[in-house]
């Protein structure tokens, strides 16, 4: 079952150029969603900040929708919000996370797509290799181990 | 609802050689405007005529101070003009960016509501 819950307080963090409208929207009375409170953000100087606005004191409702719009041709940037409630018939109030997607507190480091410079390589220079000792024989007319007749040419 | 993710732009770090003069580095991001528009000019200084890589940062900031912002970005190094030395050589880059949670634009009729939430059940 769901329970019927008491809204106090609206909290926002924010930056906007040209201010904006904050809605705030429940399903009690009537079981409907209807817009139960409206504030005016105003325009920031140069950086975000913390705006809290105090509801009227009996809104309340089973569900609520939060609704942030620029005004004109403003921008927005929204950082984080939260609403303050009790659960009825508990005396309890806290605060609840409104969800709005988180801008990260870190920035985040990305590489540029240069293709990378590699690391020294071993190339090969064309020059033909020096090969090892050869044995090559002189042009030199071998003497025989014995003698030969040879025929002397003599007058017929 | 606004469908865009917006990112910041913080610095950017170029490693580098650039021997025979200075280089030029541009930054490029769609916004505002929603188109490619030249957003950020610095110097890539010369560097030593060893060819050794130096590294420059770049701050990213419009006139404000405020981070450069867009949903598209592109960076461009135009080498120095005459190459007595050695052209540029590009070595490694990066850049930090961190995207927005919720960006509104007015005046493209942005938006930002939640769904019906329930406190407790």
């Amino acid at each position: 079952m769901e329970h019927v819950a008491l809204f106090g307080i609206i909290e926002l963090q924010y930056h906007a150029t040209n201010g904006g409208t904050l809605t705030l929207s429940t399903d009690l009375p009537g079981d409907a969603m209807a817009v139960r409170e409206t504030r005016t953000l105003p325009t920031t100087a140069g950086s975000r900040r913390v705006i809290r606005f105090r509801l009227s004191g009996n809104t309340k409702g089973r569900l609520y929708r939060v609704k942030v719009v620029p005004t004109g041709n403003g921008i927005i940037r929204l950082y984080a919000g939260r609403i303050w409630a009790r659960l009825l018939p508990s005396p309890q109030w806290q605060w609840y996370a409104i969800p709005i997607p988180e801008t990260p507190e870190e920035w985040e480091r990305v590489a540029l797509p240069i293709p990378a410079t590699g690391e020294w390589e071993r190339v090969a220079l064309p020059i033909p290799p020096t090969g090892d000792w050869e044995r090559v024989q002189l042009p030199i007319k071998p003497t025989p181990p014995n003698p030969e007749w040879v025929d002397i040419p003599v007058d017929q | 609802m606004a469908f865009r993710k917006v990112a910041q732009f913080k610095e950017l770090s170029l490693e580098y050689v650039s021997p025979s003069g200075a280089s030029t580095f541009k930054f490029f991001t769609d916004m505002p405007g929603n188109a490619l528009a030249l957003r950020f000019t610095g110097s890539l200084p010369q560097t030593n005529p060893g060819h050794y890589p130096e590294t420059t940062t770049f701050s990213l900031v419009d006139g404000n101070g405020a981070p450069l912002e867009g949903t598209l970005y592109y960076p461009r190094v135009e080498p120095f003009a005459t190459s007595a030395n050695g052209g540029t050589q590009l070595r490694s880059g990066v850049v930090f960016i961190r995207p927005i949670g919720v960006y509104l634009d007015g005046s493209l009729g942005e938006f930002f509501e939640t769904m019906p939430i329930s406190v407790g059940v």
